[in-house]
């Protein structure tokens, strides 16, 4: 058994998050987040899960094209949304929780909308590569190129940089929902782009991933 | 010391600064003069300006000379496999290499290989092969390997498939730290590629302080013909390519 693989691995807790923000710019002034979800698991036991709406203030808006394709409601936003401060502390505690990040695109956008959200609290960025990640369209890019992951944490954390900046040309579609559909995941499209939801398919997927790439 | 590489205006949307020699010559609320910025803060060593053309050369000297303050010039070309091949799979052995006049036979030796890469090799954009470079290549020049956009950097973190096979050998490979999520693990990634010798801190500086990255993203939106909404500049989150921030290395 190789042990270093992730899907003998039952002891490190693996941290699935995802953002949904404004629009799908990257700098702090440009872009927070109004709602995340996470889940944390160990193996395939779920330990802790949430989400929390974040409220701004009224000054916060979202763009046309992120609402339509999150089903964004701001009513709901602001009936539900909590002081960034509580939101951020209980990310920030879950966070402090995980050996390992994770989630679909999560080096590609996520992880520069938590960077934001740090920013915009007046906290300090951590070292990035202080956990391990995951990302679960590098990783499907991978398999689909038939590209090993590098064993060293860095440059696994690099190679998979690389994966999504690598297109395969027309036809392949990496979406969650076109992944899931190929592994025959069964979901409920309407709950798709809720921060929540999403972030518990992908984890479903990840489990199916992890079976068939070494890493 | 950290390398200060200071771009202008005479790289086209790419910079902020400007070089103006006097104040009044300077809108409050435009584009600051790295001139009277860098007479401000009085750093030691040079101004190392770090251009994509060379077309502003001419004023720089002149506006620096008469102010007495030392400072170099470098082009930051766009390196690719084979110039005569033009094509999307020749997109990707793009790469830039930072060239360094030494000198001012140095300057005219630039100016000669800028004039290939902006004619023959011109393909989106001036760019020129190694192996032209090598045939143009004088003693008045240095090679130095930037930390952005390198060869190795396209190779490692993005989908890249350059080669940088060439008897001249860089004078240095530049290392830098903007809070760009991959930073950290590109610079480790640098130290097991190339001997710690040569690896020089450098800052790229685009704009004076932090708070004119809104300004500066504008611009770079602009030029990409997209929108505040959806950008599509990749790790565009840093606002720490600021003269500002270079000046708090020392």
């Amino acid at each position: 058994m190789d042990k270093h693989l992730l899907r003998f691995d039952f002891k490190s807790k693996i941290l699935f998050f995802d953002f949904e923000t404004q629009n799908l710019n990257l700098y702090k002034d440009f872009d927070l987040p109004w709602q995340y979800g996470y889940v944390l698991f160990q193996g395939t036991k779920v330990l802790k899960r949430g989400t929390n709406y974040i409220w701004w203030g009224d000054d916060y808006v979202v763009s046309p094209g992120a609402a339509f394709v999150t089903r964004y409601s701001r009513k709901k936003h602001k009936e539900c949304g909590v002081d960034p401060a509580v939101a951020f502390k209980d990310l920030d505690d879950v966070v402090g929780e995980a050996d390992i990040i994770g989630g679909h695109h999560v080096l590609g956008f996520d992880i520069f909308m938590w960077r934001n959200f740090i920013l915009q609290m007046g906290k300090k960025v951590p070292e990035f590569t202080d956990w391990r990640w995951l990302d679960t369209l590098a990783l499907a890019k991978a398999i689909h190129f038939q590209q090993v992951p590098p064993k060293d944490r860095l440059e696994q954390f690099l190679f998979q940089h690389k994966m999504l900046k690598t297109w395969p040309g027309k036809g392949f579609k990496f979406t969650l929902e076109e992944l899931l559909k190929q592994c025959k995941i069964q979901y409920d499209p309407d709950q798709l782009h809720d921060a929540l939801a999403d972030i518990e398919l992908n984890v479903e997927y990840w489990h199916h991933l992890k079976k068939n790439i070494d890493i | 010391m950290v390398l200060p590489l200071i771009k202008t205006h005479f790289s086209p949307l790419r910079s902020l600064l400007t070089i103006e020699k006097e104040e009044k010559d300077v809108l409050p609320t435009g584009p600051q003069s790295i001139v009277l910025m860098w007479k401000k803060a009085n750093p030691p060593g040079r101004l190392h300006l770090c251009e994509d053309t060379p077309t502003g050369f001419a004023e720089q000297y002149k506006t620096l000379s008469s102010l007495g303050i030392p400072f170099s010039f470098s082009l930051r070309l766009v390196v690719c496999e084979d110039m005569a091949i033009k094509n999307e799979e020749s997109l990707k052995t793009e790469h830039k290499v930072i060239v360094l006049a030494k000198n001012s036979t140095g300057i005219a030796d630039l100016n000669k290989i800028y004039t290939i890469a902006a004619t023959e090799g011109f393909y989106y954009n001036p760019r020129i092969d190694l192996k032209r470079i090598e045939a143009m290549w004088t003693p008045n020049l240095k090679m130095i390997i930037p930390f952005y956009d390198s060869y190795l950097y396209n190779n490692v973190v993005s989908n890249g498939m350059c080669s940088f096979v060439t008897s001249i050998k860089p004078a240095a490979y530049l290392s830098e730290h903007n809070g760009i999520p991959t930073d950290t693990a590109m610079n480790a990634a640098l130290s097991r590629r190339v001997d710690d010798a040569a690896i020089v801190k450098a800052q790229t500086i685009y704009y004076p302080e932090a708070k004119d990255f809104d300004a500066y993203l504008t611009m770079r939106i602009i030029d990409k013909k997209s929108s505040m909404d959806k950008p599509n500049l990749p790790d565009m989150c840093s606002d720490e390519f600021s003269f500002q921030k270079w000046t708090s290395t020392f």
